[in-house]
Order: structure tokens, then sequence, then C-alpha cells
């Protein structure tokens, strides 16, 4: 009866769609996602190693008069050519934006050789029919140890990683490349601005040793992967990638993280934390409020003293406070916003309930012989229950915002991405600074819309549920 | 008066109860036994004696300062330290001319923070007021509905993410995109401040600029319906109809009738929240930079210095329940009905 009034008020209506809609978000995330992902994955830099850096969205595409490059990601398990004791990784890429890809990564795994150390080297075709080693051998691959015996294998449980902008060999390279084409560039330049990506996919307008000096030659690119070195050697997999300058539904971050994963694991995380907070400081205030309401007396005054204590105290200090003295612990968070949230319902459940207590039926209950807590239950409650539903989804709203108040100060559980920690890594990594507007937009707006969806469901209920506003 | 001493309880009991107050204390004494130490070497004593004197030192000033004793214990000193402000020093941080003392550090930012926040509510206050006495007598209009909607959303809007997203399109973006300044991105003075002291306060309204800008999105909506509320709730009494009735001019009904009666509760909310802006604002005053109690707040939990940011943590609340101390006499002064009662 209710959900249906509710329904018909547009407030109400727009509340509903969108907690329905962050529910479901909420649910495929909590089914899909593993329960230690904010450890595992999210705070942990290695795993987000390929991902490019600090990138727009790739529908940034649609907006802006260029084009920006597309992640590009391949693996090979398998040689692409093999002539004798040569092997052949082969990848093409094509590149048809305006503007550069922001790196390249090199990586493989499962090293099998016999003998010597094979030589592993990395060179690229261009479409104007240039080519460019970038590395020719590859040295960081440990040689056999006294007392091991062949077959040596290297790299099973982590991968070999050349990042190319970081790799002196290949600096090296590309410094003799872009001189070859007539820039005038030393190792330093190029190792100081990351000039590397440019150097291989750009064509120089100008001589001066800057990004701005080139411009990017579309076209195929072809990058060969060599291994030379005894015939049984072997490769387990080879990945090449080149990072692009946009990525993902949501962009990413400065360690390269995908923000849509870690925008979408905060929708259950804001709902938990906002709905398990309301519930419990709902459930105790009304408690209290029933009790202090309906007994009276001397624990009447001590209860209302205290939460009266707790409704004046300015929360946000306080909470600061004992959360940075208990540890930052979700549980630690959720305990002490319950413990600050609890006294305006009991204020206010008390209130309703002095009334009530007046009440005949109350009355009538009391002369039947009906004990303290039986009158409680079945004569207070009953009409207290709506509001205080009401209630809940007030406080829920407040909750997710004190959380992510406090998040941004880096008091967030650290081992649990939520929204307001994202906002707090943007700030504090220079996200203001470099105009990284879809790392700072969307969990400010995430935060935002899951509060006003509360708080248009309560507008939109608290006539329905509130005696005194029904009358009107 | 209740609540005061209530607060104090709880926070010395918060204090006690999690070891603060004793980590504070043992850091003190520390310190204390170092500098003796420091001394008897100085002097030029034997190794032995030294040890020993140390030692002996270290117990008496432990039982001075009653670390010996179990928290509970010791409640009363403690709550005595808090209420004559001996809030101790600070572990690293210091203010402007270097001193450690926390109610030093607290003195060198007051003064900011409350141009920040006084700007900012009263602004934000006096128009939301206007425009709430104007709604309070056309309830139902289009601007009411505005308001109305406005209000709902300030609840869930929190004033430092609107401050990040105008620091953003207002300050970076500009200067980003076309490399030009309009607004800028934080801080309270233009680095190095301006010598002439008109250009000084120039230079301090530009910088202000933001703050207020988002104060007055987020708080705005909420002004005005409060103010709508309270203006229309005294617009429904007897006597304004009689006003009304009499044939008074709309004009006087609504400044004699209508707002005088209205003033005791609008009073109450611009101090309350004059009050409580002092510590609404610590999120902010990071995102902005400023250097007010806020920044030094966060300053505090980035140093792990404890003392400072349980001093914070008692003057934030302690300023709060002051402003209700004054609201209950101001309400005296402004409202017959109380004061004749």
């Amino acid at each position: 009866m209710i959900l249906k009034d509710l329904l018909k008020s547009p407030a109400g209506l727009t509340g509903i769609i969108i907690l329905v809609l962050f529910s479901l978000i909420s649910l495929y995330v909590v089914v899909t996602f593993p329960l230690n992902y904010g450890t595992k994955y999210w705070s942990n830099p290695k795993y987000w190693e390929d991902y490019p850096k600090l990138v727009p969205p790739v529908w940034l595409n649609y907006f802006v008069p260029y084009r920006l490059p597309q992640h590009y990601v391949y693996d090979l398990t398998k040689p692409t050519d093999e002539i004798e004791n040569v092997k052949k990784y082969i990848f093409i890429y094509n590149l048809d934006s305006d503007k550069f890809p922001t790196g390249i990564i090199l990586r493989y795994m499962n090293l099998t050789f016999y003998g010597d150390v094979p030589v592993i080297s990395l060179k690229v075709k261009r479409p104007d029919g240039r080519e460019v080693t970038l590395i020719d051998f590859d040295g960081g691959v440990p040689p056999p140890r006294p007392g091991e015996t062949p077959p040596y294998v290297r790299f099973v449980e982590n991968s070999r990683t050349i990042i190319l902008a970081a790799d002196p060999q290949a600096i090296r390279k590309a410094t003799a490349f872009a001189n070859e084409l007539g820039v005038s560039c030393t190792i330093t330049d190029v190792q100081q601005a990351g000039l590397v990506p440019y150097i291989v996919f750009g064509e120089p307008t100008s001589k001066t040793c800057a990004a701005e000096s080139f411009k990017p030659l579309k076209g195929k690119y072809v990058f060969e992967v060599d291994m030379i070195g005894d015939p049984r050697d072997q490769l387990g997999m080879v990945r090449l990638v080149v990072q692009g300058a946009v990525y993902g539904a949501m962009g990413t971050d400065y360690l390269g993280r995908d923000l849509a994963q870690g925008l979408l694991f905060g929708f259950p995380v804001a709902l938990f934390i906002g709905g398990v907070v309301a519930l419990l400081s709902t459930f105790i205030g009304m408690a209290l409020g029933i009790i202090s309401g309906y007994i009276g007396g001397r624990i009447d005054e001590a209860i209302q003293r205290f939460a009266d204590v707790m409704n004046n105290l300015p929360t946000l200090p306080l909470l600061i406070l004992l959360v940075f003295v208990l540890g930052q612990k979700l549980i630690n968070i959720i305990l002490v916003l319950v413990v600050f949230g609890w006294a305006g319902t009991t204020i206010i459940v008390r209130s309703m309930v002095l009334s009530i207590r007046s009440s005949q039926f109350v009355e009538a209950a009391k002369l039947a012989g009906a004990s303290s807590w039986w009158i409680m239950r079945r004569h207070i409650l009953p009409p207290v229950l709506p509001y205080s539903f009401a209630l809940i989804i007030l406080s829920i709203p407040s909750a997710i915002l004190s959380e992510a108040s406090l998040s941004f100060l880096g008091l967030g559980d650290p081992s649990i991405p939520t929204w307001g920690q994202i906002l707090q890594q943007a700030f504090d990594n220079g996200a203001l600074q470099n105009f990284a507007w879809w790392w700072i937009l969307p969990p400010g707006l995430l935060i935002v819309v899951t509060a006003v969806g509360f708080v248009l469901v309560f507008f939109a209920l608290e006539p329905l549920v509130n005696p005194r506003l029904r009358r009107q | 008066m209740v609540v005061l001493i209530g607060v104090l309880v709880l926070l010395a009991v918060i204090m006690g109860a999690t070891g603060l107050s004793d980590k504070m204390l043992k850091s003190m004494l520390t310190a204390e036994v170092q500098e003796y130490k420091q001394m008897l070497i100085r002097q030029g004593k034997d190794p032995e004696s030294i040890q020993k004197a140390v030692e002996e030192y270290n117990k008496t000033r432990a039982e001075a300062l009653g670390i010996d004793k179990p928290w509970y214990v010791r409640l009363p000193q403690l709550i005595y330290r808090l209420l004559a402000l001996d809030l101790g020093n600070s572990r690293t941080l210091q203010s402007s001319w270097g001193s450690n003392k926390i109610s030093d550090l607290i003195l060198d930012r007051l003064p900011n923070t409350i141009i920040l926040t006084t700007t900012g509510i009263s602004l934000t206050a006096l128009v939301g007021i206007w425009i709430g006495l104007y709604i309070g007598s056309n309830i139902g209009g289009r601007a009411d509905r505005v308001v109305s909607i406005l209000s709902a959303i300030s609840y869930a809007l929190p004033l430092w993410f609107v401050s990040l997203v105008l620091i953003l399109l207002l300050a970076y973006a500009p200067k980003i995109l076309w490399g030009i300044q309009i607004f800028p991105p934080g801080g309270m003075v233009s680095i190095p401040p301006p010598k002439d002291p008109v250009a000084y306060f120039l230079d301090v309204l530009w910088h202000l600029a933001l703050p207020l800008i988002a104060s007055f999105i987020v708080f705005f909506g909420g002004w005005a319906y409060s103010t709508r509320n309270i203006v229309f709730n005294v617009s429904q009494e007897d006597f304004v109809n009689f006003a009304r009735a009499k044939g008074l001019p709309e004009g006087v009904v609504r400044r004699r009738y209508i707002l005088r009666p209205s003033l005791p509760p609008i009073l109450t909310n611009l101090i309350l929240s004059l009050a409580f802006s002092i510590s609404g604002y610590i999120i902010t005053e990071r995102v902005f930079n400023w250097p007010g109690m806020g920044s030094l707040y966060y300053d505090a939990i980035r140093a792990l210095d404890e003392p400072v940011i349980f001093a914070l943590t008692y003057v934030f609340t302690l300023v709060y329940i002051v402003a209700r101390f004054v609201l209950e006499i101001l309400y005296i002064v402004v409202d017959p009905r109380i004061r004749l009662a």
C-alpha cells in the first residue's frame, strides 16, 4: 500500500529507481568480484602495470575533434615463424589515431633454455619502411647457476617485463633513431621526457627534442620479437602492450588502475556501510526511545540527557578522532558511526511514545494486567515502526556521506576501495593539476546520486508514515 | 551546563579508555627524562651515577604525572587540564612563529578559519533568509518548489565535493585549456603576498571567491527552505490574520508581525551553523588548502600528532557548546515570551 503511494510521487519514483538500479549493480558486483578484490588487485600496483596511466575513458573519442589511440594488448603462446634456431613472434599494431600511445611494454613468461642464455630482441618495422631495433639482447635473464642442470627455466611466477620508456637499452636505441630522423636528442632528454613512444610512432616536424616536435605516423607497425638460441629453447608466452591514451569505460588513475572496477566495487561497499549503520543506529535509537518514553522517571532522564550530549556534539571531529585512535578498519568505522548516530532517533521516538502512552488502548492493556514489556512490544512498537523505517532511510545517506568524508581525509579502510578513497587518491595525486576530470567527477557524483536517492525516498515516505503530517 | 560537563567527561573517558592519554603522558615523561639525562651528561658525571639519578628522576616524575595509576583515577586531573585549556605541546607540528604549544598553533590558525567560515555562512544565510522570507509568504509557487528540491539536494551534497568540482572547473580547467587563471586553485593569499594592505585584502577576497561560491551552492537551499518553514508557521498564526484583517499594509504585516516572531528560530540556525562551521569546514579547508584549523587537523592526522588531534577535537566541541550557551542568553534577549515568563 505504502509502496504504491510512494511510486505515485515523482520524488519517490525517482528515488526508488535510483535505489533499485544501485542495488542491482551491487548484487552483480558481489556475485562477480572476489571478496579480497581490494587487497589482491586494487591496492596491488603490479597488477596494473600494463594499463595506461592516467588516461581518460574511451568514449572521450566521440567528443574530441581528434582520435586518441586505444589500448592494445596481444599475447602469443606459439612462435609465428621458426627458421632453424630463430623463433619469431610477430605483432601487428595499427596506429590510426592523431595522438601518441602512452607507452610500450614487452613481457614474456616461462623461458626454457638448454645451453647459453638465448638472445631475445625486439625490432619495429614502421609504415615508412624504416626499421628500429629497440632491444638486441635482453640482459635481464639470469644465467645458469653453478650446479643447475638443463633445461633452465626462468620467469615462471613473475613474468619478465620490459617497460621501454624506462629501459636503458631501449632509450639508447631510440635516441640513436631520433638522431637518424634528424631530431637532436640526447639520452637524458629521451629518458626524462619519456619520448620513446613519440620516437617509435612519430615523424619529426622540427629539430628540437620535445614531444611537440613529433606527429604520429599512421599505418601498420610490425613488432618482431626474435629468440636466437638452441632449437629446443622455448617461450611460454610473449605479450606486447601498446598503452593507449584512453582506457575502459571510466579511464584509469595514476597507477593505471581501471577506475570502472573501483567505482563498481564502491557500490556494494557504500550500500553496506549505509545500510548497516542506519539499521543498527535506528534500532538502538528506537529501543532507547521506547524505553525512555514509556518507563519515564529517572531512566527517561538519564537516557535523554545522554542523548542530548551525543546529539549536541559536532560529529566529524569526533569521528576522525575515534577512527584515528581505534584504527582504520571497516568495523571500527561502522561502530563509530553507529555510536554517533542513534541519539536523534531516540529523541524523536520518545516524543512519539509519550503521546501513544496516554492513549486509551494502553490504559486498557495496563488495566488488563499486561506487563510493561508486553505493552511496549505490542502497543507502542507498531505505531512507531513505520516512522522509524523512514528514519532508517534518512540515516543511510548521512552514513554514506560520513564514510566518504572520513575516506577523503585518508581514514578509510585501506583494504576496501570506496568512492571516498578514490577521491582522496585523486586529490592527493594531482588529479586536479592534470585536469583528470574522469578521476574526480564520477566517484563524487555516485556518492551524491546515492544520497539523493535515499533522501528522495525519505521525502516521499515521510508524509505517508508521519501521523502528524498525514493529518494535514 | 549539563551538556558541557557531559561532553568533558565523555571526552576524558574516550581519551583514557583508548589509551590516548597514557600515550601522551608517556611521551611527555620520556621527553623530560631525556632532558634531565642530557643535563647530567653535560655536567660530566660518571655514567653509573647518571644511570641511577635518571632512574630516580623517572620514578618521581612518573608519580607526579600519575602515569602509574589507571586512567580512571586520573580522570579529574584530565578534566581539570581541559577546563584550564592546558592543551600541552605538539609533537612535530609548529605554528608559523615556530612554537610547539598547541594553544599557539590554534591561535595561529583560528583567525583564518573564522575569515572563511563567517563570510561563507553569513553570505549564504543572508541571501537564503531573504529568499526564504519572500517564499514563506508565497507558499506553493514555482520558486517554492525549486527551493524545496534545492534543500533536498543540499542534504546530499558534501561541501568538499562541490569545492573539488569548482576548483577543477573554474580554477584548473581555464588555466589548462585556455591558459587563463580566473580563480586561484587554493591558498589564502598569493605567494608572495602583496605588500599593500588594500591589495592584500583584495587578494584574500579573490582567494575567498571559490569557497564562498561552494558554500552558497551547498547551503543556500537549506537556508531558504528552513526560513520558509519558520515564516510559514508564523504566518498561519491568528495575530497575523488579525493584522491583515485590520487592514495593515502587507509590508508592515511582513516586517512587524511575521519577521519579528520568526527571528529567534532563524537566529538559532545562524549561530549554530556558525559554531558548527568551524568543524564543518575541516575537509573543505583541506581542499582549498586554506591555512585554518581544518588544514591543521589534517596535518595532525598525517603527522600522527596525537596531542594536536585531541586538542583540536576538544576545541571544535568546545566552540560548539559555548555557542549553544550564548544562544540560551540571546534567546532571552530576542524573545520577550521567554524573557517575561
